[in-house]
Formats: C-alpha cells, sequence, structure tokens
C-alpha cells in the first residue's frame, strides 16, 4: 500500500510533500495520530512569493494552514549595507558631522527595531471541527497575537471580495453568527490573513480543505474542485 | 459573439429613475442573450463593495461619496487605478457609460479608451448651448466623444442635438429608443371614475417640466367643463403655485395633489385616469408618456423634443408648449372621450407592448456592440489628433489630459502588473455547475 499522504493538488506551481516520521515505512495509513504536512509555494495579491503549509494534526477533524511570508534576505541586506558603507567611505562622511552620523545610526536602528516589532512572519488558522477556529499572527521578534472563535458561533469560512481604494481584492472570512438569536443571521466578518494577503489560488486551496472539514457531506466539495480548475484555467494573457 | 459589457454610470439602483431603470433593464436583457454584464457606480450611503442583482448582475459600489447632483467629484486620474482594476480583472471589452451628467461614466469611458478597450455611451438628455453651464458641459462632451467608439441616443431629436453639441460624426451615431415594462402598465376600467372625466399628471414640479403651463391650464379647463377632475403626482419647488391656483379658484374638490409617488406606486394613480397632460419645455424621449399610453389613456402634450416620435396620432394629441394651444388640444381629447372615438385601452396598451420592448433595446444595442468590436484599433496619436480639434485652447489641453492618463497607465501597469491581478470568479458558470451537479457527481 503506497502511503497516501494527502489529496492530490492539482495545477499548483510546485508541491514538495514532506510527510511525517513513519513515511518511510511500508503499510502506513495516514490516519490516527499521523501528522501529516503539505507545503505549496503561492503567491501575495501584490506578486510576492509565500509559503502555505498545510499541517493536518487529525484526518478530517484538525488541520491548520500556515503561510509564511518569505524570509528575511540576510544576504540582500549585507549587500546593501556594504554598497551604502563604499559610497560613504568614498564621500568620506565619517570625517564630516559626526553628530549627524551618529542620529542616522540611531534613527535606522529604531527602524530596524519597529520592523522586528511588526513585521508578520507567518500567520496560522487552526480549524478544529466541533471546538473551533484560532488564528495566530508570528512576528520577526517572536512576539505572537492569537484569536479563538468558538465553533457555535461560527457561520462559515468564505472567500469574500472588497474595493479598496485602487484594486479589488479577495480575501478569506470567517461569518459569525449570533447563536442565541432564532433567526441565522449574520452578525459580523472577520477577515483572515490580513497581513499576508495571500491570492485567490491559495485561497481556493485552503477553502477547499477548510469546507471538507466543516461541511463534510455537502455536494458543494465536488462543485469546489471545479471552480478552482475552472478558475486556474483562465489566465490573463 | 458574446461581449463582456461594464455598465458605467452614476445613477444606478438603489435610486430610482429613468436612468437607473434604463442600465438595469437592459443589463438583464442583455444577461439573457448570454452577455457577460456587470454594473459600476459609486457609493450610495453605507452601500459600498460588490452586491449581486437578480440573474448574477454583478455591481460595483465604488468606495467614492458623491457630491453634487448624485455624482462624484471630477478628478480624471484618481479613478484610473481602480477602473484599470475592474476591467482587467472581468476581462471586460466594451464599456458602457450611461448619462452626460454623470462624470463616473464620462471618466470611466475615458481611461477605457487609454487602455484600448471599446466604449460606448449613451445620452439621455438634450441640452442648451447659450448660457454659460451648457457652453462647459459641451466642452466636455466634446472631449468624451471624441474618444467613444460609438454613441446611442434615445431619439432622432436627440442624436440632432449630440451630433451637433459633441462634433461627431453622425453615422457614429445610433438612434435606440427607451422602453418601458408592458406587463407592469397594465389598463384596467375599474379604477376610473364613470361620471367624470380624469386627467392625471405625473412629473416633478419644475420649471422644466412645465409647472407653470400646468398652473395656467388648470383653471381653464376647468371653467369649460365642469365634470373634469386633476390627479396630480409629484413634488417640487412649483407645487406651490398649483396649490395657489387651488386656492383661488375654489377648486378643492377638482384638484388632487398626491406629492411624490413612489415608483411601485405609478401604475395605481396612472389607471384612474382617462387623459394623460405632459407639459414638459424640453425632453429627449419622456418615458412617463409611453407609461400612460401602456396604461390606456390618451396623451396630451407639448410637442417638444422628441416627443413627436414617441406615439402615433391616435394616442395622442400635441400642442405648442403654451397655454392656449394646450387647452385647446385638451378639448379636443375631452371631446374624442366623451364621444367615444378613442382608441380602447386594450389596443393602446397591446401597441405599446409590441414596440417598446426591453428585449428589442437589447437586439439593437447588440448590434451596435458588434459593430465596434469588428472596428479595428485607433493608436494613441490618431486619439491625440482628435482631441486637438476640440477647440483651439481647449485642444492643447485635452491633449495634454490623455497624454498623462497614458503615462499614468504605464505606471500603473509597472506597479501592480497584469500578471498579479486574480481574474474575478464568474457566478455564471458556478451556477450552471449546481445546475447540473448532479450529472457531474454521477459521472466522477
Amino acid at each position: 500500500m503506497n502511503n497516501c499522504v494527502m489529496f492530490d493538488v492539482e495545477k499548483t506551481e510546485s508541491i514538495k510533500k514532506v510527510t511525517g516520521m513513519n513515511s518511510d515505512r511500508q503499510g502506513v495509513r495516514p490516519k490516527d495520530g499521523f501528522v501529516s504536512k503539505q507545503s505549496v509555494t503561492s503567491r501575495t495579491i501584490n506578486g510576492n512569493a509565500i509559503e502555505l503549509n498545510i499541517i493536518t494534526h487529525s484526518h478530517k477533524q484538525c488541520q491548520e494552514f500556515v503561510i509564511k511570508s518569505p524570509e528575511f534576505s540576510f544576504r540582500r541586506w549585507l549587500l546593501w549595507t556594504f554598497i551604502i558603507y563604499v559610497f560613504g567611505c568614498y564621500f568620506q562622511l565619517h570625517v564630516q558631522d559626526i553628530s549627524l552620523m551618529a542620529y542616522v545610526g540611531l534613527v535606522l536602528l529604531l527602524v530596524l527595531l519597529l520592523k522586528l516589532q511588526f513585521k508578520v512572519k507567518k500567520e496560522s488558522l487552526l480549524v478544529m471541527t466541533s471546538i473551533g477556529v484560532q488564528l495566530t499572527t508570528t512576528f520577526a521578534s517572536g512576539r505572537k497575537i492569537s484569536m479563538f472563535y468558538d465553533m457555535v458561533n461560527i457561520r462559515d469560512i468564505v472567500i469574500n471580495e472588497a474595493v479598496t481604494v485602487h484594486r479589488v481584492i479577495y480575501y478569506l472570512a470567517i461569518l459569525l453568527h449570533q447563536c442565541s438569536s432564532p433567526k441565522p443571521t449574520i452578525a459580523s466578518l472577520v477577515p483572515l490573513y490580513t497581513h499576508s494577503w495571500p491570492g485567490l489560488r491559495c485561497l481556493l486551496l485552503i477553502r477547499t480543505e477548510i469546507s471538507k472539514l466543516l461541511n463534510p457531506d455537502s455536494i458543494e466539495n465536488g462543485l469546489n474542485s471545479f471552480s478552482e480548475a475552472t478558475c486556474s484555467a483562465d489566465k490573463i494573457s | 459573439m458574446k461581449h463582456s459589457i461594464c455598465m458605467v454610470s452614476d445613477f444606478f439602483y438603489p435610486n430610482i429613475g429613468g436612468v437607473e431603470s434604463h442600465i438595469y433593464q437592459l443589463s438583464q436583457c442583455l444577461i439573457e442573450r448570454g452577455h457577460k454584464v456587470i454594473v459600476v457606480t459609486h457609493a450610495y450611503g453605507n452601500r459600498s463593495g460588490i452586491r449581486y442583482l437578480s440573474n448574477g448582475l454583478k455591481v460595483y459600489y465604488l468606495p467614492i461619496q458623491p457630491v453634487y447632483n448624485q455624482c462624484i467629484l471630477p478628478t480624471v486620474f484618481t479613478t484610473l487605478p481602480v477602473i484599470r482594476n475592474i476591467l482587467l480583472r472581468e476581462s471586460i471589452n466594451i464599456v458602457h457609460g450611461h448619462s452626460a451628467f454623470s462624470a463616473l461614466a464620462l471618466e470611466s469611458i475615458f481611461h477605457a479608451r487609454t487602455m484600448n478597450v471599446k466604449a460606448v455611451f449613451t445620452d439621455h438628455s438634450l441640452f442648451g448651448f447659450a448660457d454659460l453651464s451648457s457652453i462647459l458641459t459641451n466642452k466636455i462632451l466634446k472631449f468624451s466623444l471624441a474618444g467613444v467608439n460609438h454613441a446611442i441616443c434615445v431619439s432622432h431629436t436627440c442624436k440632432e442635438n449630440t451630433v451637433l453639441r459633441g462634433k461627431i460624426d453622425p453615422s457614429d451615431v445610433s438612434v435606440i429608443p427607451n422602453a418601458v415594462d408592458a406587463s407592469v402598465f397594465t389598463p384596467t376600467s375599474t379604477e376610473r371614475d364613470p361620471e367624470k372625466i380624469t386627467i392625471v399628471v405625473m412629473s416633478r414640479l419644475v420649471y422644466r417640466k412645465g409647472a407653470d403651463l400646468l398652473a395656467s391650464v388648470i383653471p381653464e379647463i376647468c371653467s369649460r367643463h365642469s365634470d373634469v377632475q386633476f390627479i396630480i403626482g409629484g413634488d417640487g419647488p412649483k407645487r406651490l403655485a398649483i396649490e395657489e391656483v387651488r386656492e383661488h379658484f375654489q377648486l378643492h374638490d377638482r384638484i388632487r395633489l398626491l406629492g411624490t409617488v413612489g415608483h411601485s406606486a405609478v401604475r395605481q394613480v396612472l389607471v384612474r385616469g382617462d387623459i394623460f397632460l405632459n407639459t414638459s419645455l424640453t425632453e429627449a424621449f419622456c418615458i412617463a408618456i409611453v407609461e400612460a399610453a401602456s396604461c390606456g389613456l390618451q396623451v396630451v402634450s407639448t410637442s417638444v423634443g422628441g416627443i413627436p416620435e414617441v406615439l402615433p396620432p391616435d394616442m395622442i394629441q400635441l400642442a405648442e408648449p403654451s397655454a392656449t394651444s394646450l387647452v385647446e388640444s385638451l378639448d379636443k381629447a375631452i371631446a374624442k372621450r366623451r364621444n367615444c372615438q378613442l382608441l380602447s385601452p386594450d389596443g393602446a396598451h397591446d401597441w405599446v407592448r409590441k414596440t417598446y420592448t426591453w428585449q428589442n433595446v437589447a437586439e439593437r444595442t447588440e448590434i451596435v456592440y458588434d459593430k465596434i468590436s469588428a472596428a479595428t484599433e485607433v493608436t494613441l496619436a490618431d486619439r491625440l489628433h482628435r482631441y486637438n480639434k476640440c477647440g483651439l485652447v481647449a485642444g492643447k489641453i485635452f491633449i495634454f489630459i490623455a497624454a498623462l492618463n497614458y503615462l499614468l497607465l504605464i505606471l500603473c501597469n509597472w506597479i501592480s502588473p497584469v500578471q498579479n491581478i486574480d481574474l474575478a470568479i464568474d457566478c455564471r458558470k458556478l451556477r450552471r455547475l449546481k445546475t447540473g451537479g448532479v450529472n457531474l457527481e454521477q459521472s466522477s
């Protein structure tokens, strides 16, 4: 029996099947306490590359969708620092006003610290059927912010369109409703991945997986993969 | 050939009006013919974002608030990024702007032409030539029409007016009249008062719609005929004049002022009448008289603008825009009514139902779309030449604006490249998948 790790995702840019510990053994079934991870490279709405990791903690019950922003490129930073250093030496900045240089250095250090504090390293969405959904944002300094939504309040997780001042984007959102009220009206909408802003293909991937978790019996699951196929077939030349 | 059409205007649902219903009905009929249609308009209060109307009509409520007269502030360049994004993500190949009053429509057409997307403009109104506001508006219209591929007017008078104002080649202008939903405006004889002859007036009580003429006609008719009563729907600054007439001549039991009548209640008011009176001083098409004719009323109207082209002579009595002429025509209509010489309400309704249909308008508009899709592309140099012809000084200004827009477009292409723009999901495809969903399950 082959190690059928996960479903096959068609037409994505590159798929690295990274499986858990017991993968090289034959005859291992992927259910029951077998954590598997799948990695997909995709892009944001601005065209920057991001990595989507879909981690299955428990088959059909718990999945985590982690979007990682590209790593801080140390080499690029070093290259630019070197170039600016060479320019500084050429124009003999070090013999001119030293206090100004000290202030500039201080400002740059401050900017670096602020960037560390607010730059988002990864955002993750942990979906546990029958318990709830947790969003976690990890910053470059190691700081984490998380928010939990009870499954009772969650109506659905959908892809919505929004018109901003200069463009129209797709984003993933949780629809919350008041469970106490008799009619299931939608009380509020929580946008997800508000720092990474993944593109439509990535959102469709995440949404098909989530709908399999939240509505396992729905016919729409079959249709969603078709909609993804029609979407990826359209290309702007 | 199926097109992807973007209707743009400052006037759309939830506003109710002639242009609004024109856009909505035309879009619905084009969707039924298999085209893809979206609508772009500005925000109305809290209503901002993307909404879907019936049959999958997608409406983009851009987050721009109107400032004056239901229109946005005409900053030419700030709408470029968002319009470019919408046209690219929806793969639009024709932009259709409505109403010369709409700044958003004119700007979108301008941006569409900068992006080499075909553009059509529909004009719904007549303009003057003499006063300052008209001169400025006509200059702006020349600028818009210099870039547009084709123009549509709602009557031949409107076409003449547009060609003269915009200095556009008449072969680039088509006449496609408005239409009316005849299934809504049906006649019924039970609401009418058999003892009296009821004259219905349904218009805004403003100078342009001839409210002063109305105020002078009413007492004359009431003194000549004792069994005539008036029902006046609509409100406006001239309402006071009508009320004064009512007070002065003691006609309280013969004139009923209803105030503003909601769109859904118009038909109920119309079927109570025998005769419909329209006293407009200027009108490009006048859909109100078609609605009245569809309800089976005899129409008496001033012969201005495009009105003579609308109804056949046995359904309308035309008069000069003066009180005496109107009174004469009303006398004739009342006499015909007394002698039962009028066309039957059902006959009138049938005629309107067959002649003015939205399906016919959509068919004719489709011919325009096919024609411009087949036309060759115009280069930037040709466009700039055309703008230059708009005037000695104005031409140079227009060239500058067009060139700057082109440069801004290049900047937009660099900042937000075409490859990064996600294509919009077409909900028609999804709906077709869902309705055929059972078959898919079985086959997979």
